[in-house]
C-alpha cells in the first residue's frame, strides 16, 4: 500500500468541513436582520414603523395633550384621571398617569430612526430622492423624539450609539436634536411624491417635509435661546416660497389595534374647552370663536372643528409667521415681529401694531395659546416664556426652580440606571 | 487384557518417539484458573508469535502443542494478561490475577485513551458491567448515583422515564424564571457527542433522552471532570464531559449473555390522609372555629344521609398500585484475528405504580470491526436503535382528593366526571450510526476518520375525554432532531528512551437540526377519534424548525519522562453559527502536570507504597446555549390576532406592519459561557493496590452566563440577552476504596467518596441587581440569586412563631397602628409572627430575607461489597448533606381558602402542631379559611427543613454459580439475584423523601413517589 496515495484523499478530507460557510446559518423558517431590507417598499414600511411608533408615543392616554394644553386646563380630556393631572399628582399610582411619565414610546422611535439610519445608509438600491427621504425623516423622527422627552422630562439619557445612557442636560438633549433637525432639513423636499412620483398632499401632511422640519428647528433654536439662528432659519427657508409648497406636518389617526390609541384624538366626545375658558382665551369678537370651535351653550363646553379628522396637526403651517414673530422680537426686529404676529393673529380683536418690546411677549404667548390650541404645545410655551406659575398654580416659582415644570420618571425609566427624579418630584 | 497390550505399545512408541519430542513440538495440558484457584473456562492460550491457539475447557484445561521456550500468552475477559515461559510443566499451570485494580487500566479520556498512570487531569471511572448485571435502571445515570465524587445525580421524581439532574462540581447556570436552569455535561458515548437533552422549545416529549441507551450496553463511563480533561471538548465541556464506551468483544469464544429480571415496584409513603370520619371532624371543627355567621358546611359533612356522609375513599390506594418492572437483556460477543462484533437485545417494561403510567424500552446496538491490510486498517461500525414509550397522563393526576368523595368505581357516580380519562404517549425513537476508519500510517502514527448520523424522533399523542359527554380533546406532535458529525485526527505517539510522547491534531464538524410539528383540536368534541381533528377553518398548530453548526479544530500534547514526569497540553477552536461572525470562535486552552512520586529512589523502598501521583492543571472550557439564532437577530412582523391575520396598522395611507419591532434585540456581542478551572490532585494506592486514595481540589470559575438584563427604556428595548452573570464553585472531593480480603474466600471492597462544594455568584447584570426569580405564570416563588450568596437561596418572611397575644402585635409608637400584615392584613392572636426587618411596621416585600441554600455542600456514596464464596451482598447508598429545602406540599395542604371543605384531602391535624387558642405551642398558624388574607404564605420560613438525607439505594444478594462450583451447571456461569432498590431514607426532613426536590429545593414528591422495588433475576452466560 503506497501511502502517498493516501495523502491527497486525507486533504480533501480535512478541507472538507473545514468550510468556513459551515457556521453560516440561514434559518430557513425565519427572517433575520441581514439581508432583509432588499427593496425601497420594506425600507418605507420601517419609516412608516418610526411614525407609527410616534403616533403611540403621543396619542396613547392622550398623552399630547397632557402634555401640554390639558395639563394646563385649557383642554379638556374627559377620562377618570383628569383631576389627578390638573392637580399635578404626577406621581399617582393611577395606572394612565404611570403610564404617561414612561418614556418609554418616545425612545422607541429613537430606535427605529437609529435601525433606519444604519438601514438606509447600506442600501445601495435607493433613488436619491428615496435616499434622502427616508434618511431626512429617521432624522427628523429622532429629531422630534428627543426634543419632545427634553421638553416633558427636563434632562434625559442619550439612546445614541456612542454614548448610550449618558445623562444629557435639557440643553444638550436639545442641542442634539437641533442638530438631527438641521441635517434633515439639508436633504427632505418640499412636497412628498407618491407610489406614481407625483407630489402629493396627503402623503406631505403627515410625513415630514422642509416645512415642517423648519418648523421643529424653529422651535428647538428658540428654545435654546439661538435666536439669530432661529431668524436666519426661518426667513432663509420661507421668504420667497410659493404658498403651495409649504405644508402642516400631523400624526395621521390611521389604523391600529395594537393599543388603545384613540381614533379620533381631538374628537368631540373627549376632548372640549369649558366656554368659561374658551371666553378667557378667546374675547368676544374674535374670529376663531366661531372658526375654530363648535360652542354648545346646553353643555357649557366648546369642542374642536376638525378641518381634517384623520390628521392630528403638530407643526401647522399657521405656526410659521408666529415663530417668525418671535425670532425677529427675540433679535429686536420689533416692527418685522409686530408684523408677522398681525399677520399669524388674523381674527384676532387686538391692535397688535402698539406693541412694546415689554409687552410683545405677553401678546406672542396668548396668540400661541390660541392659535396652537390642540397642538400639545401649551406648556412647553409656559416653560419657554417662563410662565408656568402664573398659569398652573399649583407651582410656585421655587417648585418650578427645583424641576415641577417638568414630568417625573416612571418606575421602569429609573429601573436598571443610575437616573433619578429631579428635585421637585423626588419630594412627592 | 487388551488394555494392557494397548497400554505397552503406547509406552514403546513413547521410548522410541522420545528422541525426536524433545527437539520438536509436542502436545501438553494445562490448566487456567484464577487466584482463588478456581478454573477459568474460554481463557484464550496462545504460543506468542503464532496462530497456534485454544481456549480452556469447562475445567479450566487446555491442550497445546508447544516448545520449550515458547512464550505461552494467556488471556481472559476480567482478568489481567499473562505470558509465561514454557520450561518446566508447573509453567503449564497458568494463574491469572484478577483485573480489578483501577490502576494501571487504560480509561478513554478525550479523543484517546491513556493508562490511569499517565492521567493528569481529574478523571474518575465506573465499570458499569456489574452494576448493570443486578440493577435495573431506566436510564444509566441513576446507576451512577454516589459512585463518583463530585457528580452529584439527583432522580427527583419517580415517575418511569422521568430526567435525573446530573451537576459536576456545582451549579453554574441561571435564570430568571422557574425552569430549573441546569448545567449539564456532555455526552460522548464511543466518541461521538450525542443529543442528550434537546432544549425545551424543540422538546415535544417529556421522556429523558438517554434512557433510550440501554444500561446493560454500557462497558464503561469515564467522567472528566476537570478543565485539562474536558478543554479537548471545548464549546461544550464546562460542565464536565461523560464518555461512555459500549461493550465490544473479547477474544476467545463468542459470549453469549442473557440477563432476565422481573422487579415488583411497591408503593412507597405518601401523604397523610386524614381519612373520612377524622376530615368530617377537622372540616366541622374549622367552621365551629372560624366560620362567620350564616356560614354553613357543605351537606356531606352534616347531613348523615347523604351518600357522601360516610365515604372514607383511599384515593392514593385507588390511584397507586403495586406494579411489575421487566427487564431482559441478551448479548452475543466475540473477536479474533478478523476484529470483533457485539451484538445486543434489550427490553425493558417499567409499569409506573401511578395509575396509566410507564414506560418501555426496546433497544439493539451492533457494533463490528474489522482488520484489513494486516491490521494497518481498522474499520469500526456501530448502529444503535432504539424506541422508549412514556406513558402519562394527560394533566397531572391528582390523588389528593377530598376522602368524602366517593371513588370512581363507586356506583353512586357511575359516569360521573371524578377525572378524566385519557392518556399520553411519549415516544423516542432513535437511530445512531457511526463510522469510523483507522489508519496506522506508519509506525507510531495513525489517522482516523470518523462519521456519525444520529437521527431522533420524538413523538407524543395525548387523548382526554370526557365520561359524560363523550367530548374529547386531542394533541399530537413530532419532533426530530438530527445531528451529522465528522471527525478526523491524527495522532503520532513514538517512544524515544525514556520520553513517551503523544500529539494529536484534530478537526470536526457537526451540524445539529432539530424540527417540531404539533396539532391540537380547538375545542373539545364528541369524537371517538383519537386523531387529531378540526372543524373547518380550525387548524391549530405549530411547527417550528432550528439549525446549529460547529466547526472545531483540536489538538492535544502529552508527554512522560520515565513515567515520573507527566506533562499534557490540549488546546480547541470552536466555532459556532450561534454567534455572529465576530465572536464566531473560541479557544479553549489547557495545561496540566503530574510528578508519579514513587518512581522518585527517596520512595522505592517504602514498600506499601505501590503508586503516588501530584496533578495539577488549569484550563479554560465553554458552554452555549439553546436558543441557535439568538445572536442573529430574528425579525418579528408582529402579531397575530385570533383569526390569524395580522393586527392591521396603517399609517398615512400605507397599511402593512413593520418588521423593525423584531423580538428582542440583536446583541451581535454574545459569546461563549467560559469556565476557568484550576484542579490539584493526589492519587495514592497502598498496600498491593488494595488501598486506594484519590484527593481532588477545584475551583470553578463560570463567567458570562447567559442572562436578559433590563434595558433602560431609552434603548427602545425592555430586555437583551448577555454574558451577565458570573458563578464560582470551589470544591474537595475524597474517594477511598478499600479491597479487604478478610479470609481468603471472604473479601470486602469499599467505596467511599464524598465532596464538598461552595456556590456563590460573583456578578450579576445591572449592577449586580438581586434577581428574584418569578414563574412563567408571573408567581413570585421566593428564589432569589444574589451576589455574594449560593444560587437561588430562598428570599422568606423570617418566622417568629405565632402570636399568642394581642399584646405581642407590636405598636408604632408615632402612630398608634398596629403592625400591618402581608397584603395589608390586619394581624390578630394566632396569625404567624414575622419580622418585621425594616421596623416600618408593615410586612412587605422589604421585609424578606435570605434564608436558605439549596445546593448541597456534601454530596458523596458509599459502596460496600461482600463476596464470600459463590455469594455477594452489594450495598450502595447515596448522601447529601447541608442542603435547606422547602416542604412546599405541605405548604400547600394547610393552606384554606373559604371553599375548601370538600374539596381536597387533608392531612391528619393531630399530627401538627396547629395553632388553635392562645397559649398552643404550635409550629403552624390558625387555619382560619376565612381570614383576610391567606394565613399561610408560600414564603414562610417555617417550612424551610434540613434536606440532608442518607439513602440505602440498592441492595442486592446473589449468588454465583460457576463449573468449579458446580460441575454439572450447563452454562459457563450463572448469577441469580435479589436487589432490592430505594431500601430505606434516612432523613431529618418532615416530608416523604428530601431526594424528591428540585434543583431550586421545592418539594415534588407531590409529583410521583420512587417506588421501592424488588428485583429477581438471573443472569447466565453460555
Amino acid at each position: 500500500m503506497k501511502f502517498c496515495r493516501l495523502i491527497p484523499v486525507i486533504m480533501v478530507v480535512l478541507a472538507l468541513p473545514s468550510c468556513k460557510d459551515s457556521l453560516t446559518i440561514e434559518p430557513d423558517n425565519k427572517t433575520v436582520v441581514n439581508g432583509y431590507y432588499d427593496s425601497a417598499q420594506k425600507i418605507e414600511q420601517a419609516v412608516i414603523g418610526g411614525y407609527v411608533d410616534l403616533r403611540r408615543a403621543l396619542t396613547a392616554n392622550y398623552a399630547w395633550l397632557w402634555y401640554g394644553e390639558a395639563r394646563a386646563g385649557d383642554l379638556q380630556v374627559a377620562v377618570d384621571y383628569q383631576q389627578t393631572i390638573l392637580d399635578q399628582k404626577l406621581t399617582s399610582d393611577n395606572r394612565f398617569v404611570r403610564q404617561l411619565t414612561d418614556w418609554g414610546y418616545f425612545y422607541d422611535v429613537i430606535r427605529d430612526a437609529n435601525e433606519l439610519l444604519d438601514v438606509v445608509n447600506n442600501s445601495g438600491f435607493l433613488t436619491k430622492y428615496q435616499r434622502n427621504l427616508y434618511k431626512g425623516e429617521a432624522l427628523a423622527l429622532k429629531s422630534t423624539a428627543y426634543f419632545y422627552l427634553a421638553r416633558i422630562w427636563g434632562s434625559i439619557p442619550s439612546a445614541e450609539k456612542t454614548d448610550m445612557g449618558k445623562l444629557l442636560t435639557n440643553q444638550e438633549a436639545v442641542t442634539l436634536a437641533s442638530t438631527f433637525a438641521t441635517e434633515a432639513k439639508g436633504i427632505l423636499p418640499w412636497m412628498l411624491l407618491n407610489d406614481d412620483g407625483i407630489e402629493s398632499v396627503a402623503i406631505t401632511n403627515v410625513r415630514f417635509s422642509k416645512s415642517a422640519i423648519t418648523t421643529l428647528l424653529a422651535q428647538q433654536q428658540l428654545w435654546l435661546g439661538k435666536t439669530q439662528e432661529a431668524y436666519t432659519n426661518l426667513t432663509g427657508t420661507f421668504n420667497n416660497v410659493p404658498a403651495d409648497s409649504l405644508s402642516s406636518f400631523g400624526i395621521s389617526s390611521g389604523v391600529d389595534r395594537r393599543t388603545e390609541l384613540p381614533a379620533a384624538p381631538l374628537g368631540a366626545a373627549v376632548v372640549s374647552l369649558g366656554l368659561d375658558r374658551l371666553n378667557a382665551i378667546y374675547p368676544s369678537g374674535d374670529t376663531r370663536r366661531t372658526s375654530m370651535f363648535n360652542i354648545n351653550t346646553t353643555q357649557n363646553k366648546a369642542t374642536l372643528i376638525l378641518k381634517d379628522a384623520t390628521i392630528l396637526e403638530l407643526l401647522p403651517k399657521r405656526e410659521i409667521n408666529l415663530l417668525i414673530a418671535e425670532a425677529a422680537w427675540r433679535t429686536a426686529r420689533l416692527d418685522e415681529a409686530k408684523t408677522s404676529l398681525t399677520r399669524a393673529a388674523a381674527g384676532a380683536t387686538e391692535n397688535y401694531n402698539a406693541l412694546t418690546d415689554a409687552t410683545f411677549a405677553d401678546a406672542l404667548l396668548k396668540e400661541r395659546r390660541r392659535m396652537l390650541i390642540g397642538t400639545g404645545q401649551r406648556v412647553f410655551d409656559l416653560i419657554r416664556f417662563g410662565k408656568v406659575p402664573a398659569f398652573i398654580t399649583a407651582f410656585s416659582e421655587e417648585d418650578v426652580q427645583k424641576g415641577a415644570a417638568y414630568w417625573p420618571l416612571s418606575a421602569s425609566s429609573v429601573n436598571s440606571n443610575s437616573l433619578k427624579q429631579n428635585t421637585y418630584w423626588s419630594t412627592k | 487384557m487388551m488394555k494392557a497390550l494397548i497400554q505397552k505399545i503406547c509406552i514403546l512408541f513413547t521410548v522410541i518417539m522420545m528422541p525426536v519430542y524433545l527437539f520438536a513440538q509436542r502436545v501438553v495440558r494445562g490448566k487456567v484458573v484464577d487466584e482463588k484457584g478456581g478454573a477459568i473456562i474460554g481463557a484464550t492460550v496462545k504460543v506468542k508469535g503464532t496462530q497456534n491457539g485454544t481456549f480452556t475447557d469447562v475445567s479450566g484445561g487446555y491442550s497445546l502443542t508447544v516448545r520449550l521456550g515458547d512464550s505461552i500468552l494467556c488471556s481472559s475477559i476480567g482478568f489481567q494478561p499473562r505470558t509465561v515461559v514454557y520450561k518446566t510443566a508447573a509453567d503449564l499451570m497458568i494463574r491469572l490475577s484478577e483485573d480489578t485494580k483501577t490502576l494501571g487500566q487504560v480509561l478513554v479520556v478525550g479523543y484517546k485513551s491513556q493508562s490511569r498512570q499517565e492521567i493528569t487531569g481529574s478523571v474518575a471511572s465506573v465499570k458499569m458491567d456489574k452494576i448493570t448485571e443486578a440493577q435495573s435502571a431506566e436510564s444509566f445515570e441513576s446507576l451512577l448515583q454516589g459512585r463518583v465524587a463530585g457528580v452529584n445525580i439527583q432522580l427527583n421524581s419517580g415517575e418511569p422515564g422521568a430526567t435525573p439532574n446530573i451537576i459536576i462540581r456545582g451549579l453554574a447556570a441561571v435564570s430568571r424564571d422557574d425552569a430549573s436552569s441546569l448545567s449539564e455535561p456532555l455526552y460522548v458515548v464511543d466518541g461521538v457527542p450525542i443529543i442528550s437533552r434537546t432544549s425545551n422549545e424543540f422538546s415535544i416529549t417529556s421522556t429523558n433522552v438517554l434512557a433510550d441507551l440501554n444500561p446493560s450496553d454500557i462497558e464503561q463511563v469515564v467522567v472528566l471532570k476537570d478543565a485539562s480533561a474536558a478543554a479537548i471538548y471545548g464549546s461544550r465541556a464546562a460542565n464536565g464531559v461523560i464518555l461512555i464506551t459500549t461493550k465490544k468483544g473479547k477474544v476467545g469464544k463468542p459470549q453469549i449473555n442473557f440477563n432476565l429480571r422481573t422487579g415488583v415496584n411497591l408503593v412507597p409513603q405518601l401523604l397523610d390522609v386524614a381519612g373520612g370520619p377524622k376530615e368530617r371532624e377537622q372540616v366541622a371543627r374549622l367552621y365551629q372555629l372560624y366560620a362567620p355567621y350564616g356560614t354553613f358546611m357543605p351537606a356531606m359533612y352534616t347531613d348523615v344521609t347523604n351518600p357522601f356522609y360516610n365515604n372514607s375513599s383511599d384515593w392514593q390506594g385507588y390511584l397507586y398500585k403495586t406494579s411489575v418492572t421487566q427487564d431482559y437483556n441478551s448479548s452475543i460477543r466475540g473477536a479474533g484475528d478478523f476484529g470483533q462484533y457485539s451484538i445486543s437485545l434489550g427490553y425493558m417494561d417499567n409499569k409506573g405504580i401511578l395509575f396509566n403510567t410507564g414506560f418501555k424500552r426496546y433497544s439493539s446496538l451492533a457494533s463490528t470491526t474489522f482488520y484489513a491490510l494486516s491490521k494497518k486498517l481498522i474499520i469500526d461500525n456501530t448502529l444503535a436503535i432504539s424506541r422508549t414509550d412514556q406513558g402519562r397522563n394527560p394533566d397531572a393526576l391528582s390523588t389528593g382528593y377530598s376522602s368524602l368523595l366517593p371513588l370512581p368505581e363507586n356506583p353512586i357516580v357511575s359516569g360521573a366526571e371524578v377525572y378524566q380519562p385519557g392518556s399520553t404517549s411519549n415516544l423516542n425513537d432513535r437511530v445512531r450510526f457511526s463510522s469510523d476508519a483507522t489508519l496506522n500510517v506508519i509506525k507510531d502514527l495513525s489517522y482516523k476518520a470518523s462519521l456519525s448520523l444520529e437521527y431522533l424522533r420524538q413523538m407524543t399523542d395525548s387523548y382526554t375525554m370526557s365520561r359524560r359527554t363523550l367530548r374529547a380533546d386531542a394533541k399530537s406532535g413530532a419532533g426530530e432532531n438530527r445531528n451529522l458529525l465528522f471527525q478526523n485526527t491524527l495522532t503520532y505517539a513514538p517512544r524515544f528512551g525514556d520520553h513517551k510522547l503523544s500529539l494529536l491534531i484534530g478537526q470536526s464538524a457537526e451540524r445539529v437540526e432539530s424540527k417540531i410539528t404539533s396539532v391540537n383540536n380547538v375545542t373539545s368534541a364528541p369524537t371517538l377519534s383519537q386523531s387529531v381533528l378540526f372543524g373547518k377553518g380550525n387548524a391549530i398548530g405549530t411547527s417550528n424548525y432550528t439549525a446549529s453548526t460547529l466547526a472545531s479544530f483540536f489538538s492535544r500534547f502529552d508527554y512522560s519522562f520515565d513515567d515520573k514526569y507527566l506533562l499534557g497540553a490540549s488546546i480547541r477552536t470552536d466555532g459556532s453559527s450561534k454567534f455572529g461572525a465576530a465572536n464566531r470562535w473560541g479557544i479553549f486552552p489547557s495545561v496540566s502536570a503530574g510528578w508519579n512520586l514513587n518512581k522518585e529512589d527517596f520512595l522505592k523502598d517504602v514498600a506499601w507504597l505501590n503508586n503516588a501521583k501530584i496533578r495539577g492543571s488549569y484550563g479554560l472550557t465553554g458552554t452555549t446555549w439553546n436558543n441557535d439564532y439568538l445572536a442573529l437577530g430574528i425579525m418579528n412582523g408582529g402579531t397575530l390576532d385570533q383569526y390569524s391575520s395580522l393586527l392591521q396598522i396603517a399609517y398615512g395611507g400605507i397599511s402593512g406592519y413593520t418588521p423593525i419591532w423584531y423580538d428582542g434585540f440583536k446583541n451581535e456581542n454574545l459569546t461563549w459561557v467560559k469556565t476557568q478551572m484550576g484542579n490539584i490532585g493526589l492519587d495514592l494506592s497502598m498496600f498491593n493496590n488494595n488501598v486506594e486514595f484519590i484527593f481532588d481540589a477545584y475551583q470553578k470559575y463560570t463567567k458570562g452566563l447567559l442572562l436578559t438584563t433590563a434595558l433602560p427604556t431609552t434603548s427602545g428595548y425592555n430586555q437583551v440577552y448577555r454574558n451577565a452573570a458570573d458563578v464560582l464553585n470551589r470544591g474537595l472531593e475524597f474517594t477511598l476504596n478499600t479491597n479487604i480480603p478478610i479470609s481468603k474466600k471472604f473479601l470486602w471492597n469499599t467505596n467511599l467518596n464524598f465532596a464538598y462544594n461552595q456556590n456563590r455568584v460573583i456578578a450579576l447584570p445591572d449592577g449586580n441587581a438581586d434577581i428574584i426569580k418569578i414563574s412563567t405564570s408571573g408567581q413570585d416563588f421566593g428564589s432569589i440569586v444574589r451576589v455574594g450568596t449560593p444560587l437561588n437561596g430562598f428570599l422568606f418572611y423570617k418566622s417568629e412563631g405565632i402570636y399568642q397575644a394581642e399584646s405581642e402585635i407590636p405598636v408604632n409608637p408615632k402612630t398608634g397602628a398596629k403592625l400591618l400584615g402581608l397584603q395589608g392584613k390586619t394581624l390578630r392572636v394566632g396569625d404567624r409572627k414575622f419580622k418585621d426587618q425594616n421596623g416600618d411596621y408593615k410586612i412587605d416585600v422589604s421585609d424578606r430575607v435570605y434564608a436558605g441554600d439549596p445546593n448541597p455542600k456534601w454530596t458523596g456514596g458509599w459502596t460496600n461489597d461482600f463476596t464470600y464464596k459463590g455469594f455477594g451482598l452489594n450495598i450502595v447508598s447515596t448522601f447529601v448533606i447541608g442542603r435547606d429545602i422547602v416542604n412546599t406540599t405541605l405548604l400547600n395542604r394547610l393552606r384554606y381558602g373559604k371553599d375548601f371543605a370538600g374539596k381536597a384531602s387533608m392531612p391528619n391535624f393531630d399530627n401538627y402542631a396547629i395553632w388553635e387558642k392562645s397559649g398552643d405551642q404550635a409550629k403552624y398558624p390558625t387555619l382560619n379559611p376565612w381570614g383576610d388574607a391567606s394565613q399561610i404564605i408560600n414564603l414562610d420560613s417555617e417550612y424551610i427543613e434540613d434536606g440532608s438525607y442518607f439513602k440505602i439505594k440498592a441492595a442486592t444478594l446473589s449468588y454465583n454459580f460457576t463449573k468449579s462450583l458446580m460441575p454439572k451447571l450447563p452454562f459457563d456461569r450463572m448469577r441469580v439475584y435479589c436487589t432490592m432498590d430505594n431500601v430505606v431514607t434516612f432523613q431529618k426532613y418532615s416530608g416523604p423523601d428530601a431526594e424528591l426536590v428540585s434543583v431550586d429545593g421545592f418539594d415534588l414528591s407531590g409529583g410521583y413517589p420512587m417506588r421501592r422495588m424488588w428485583l429477581f433475576g438471573v443472569s447466565i452466560g453460555l
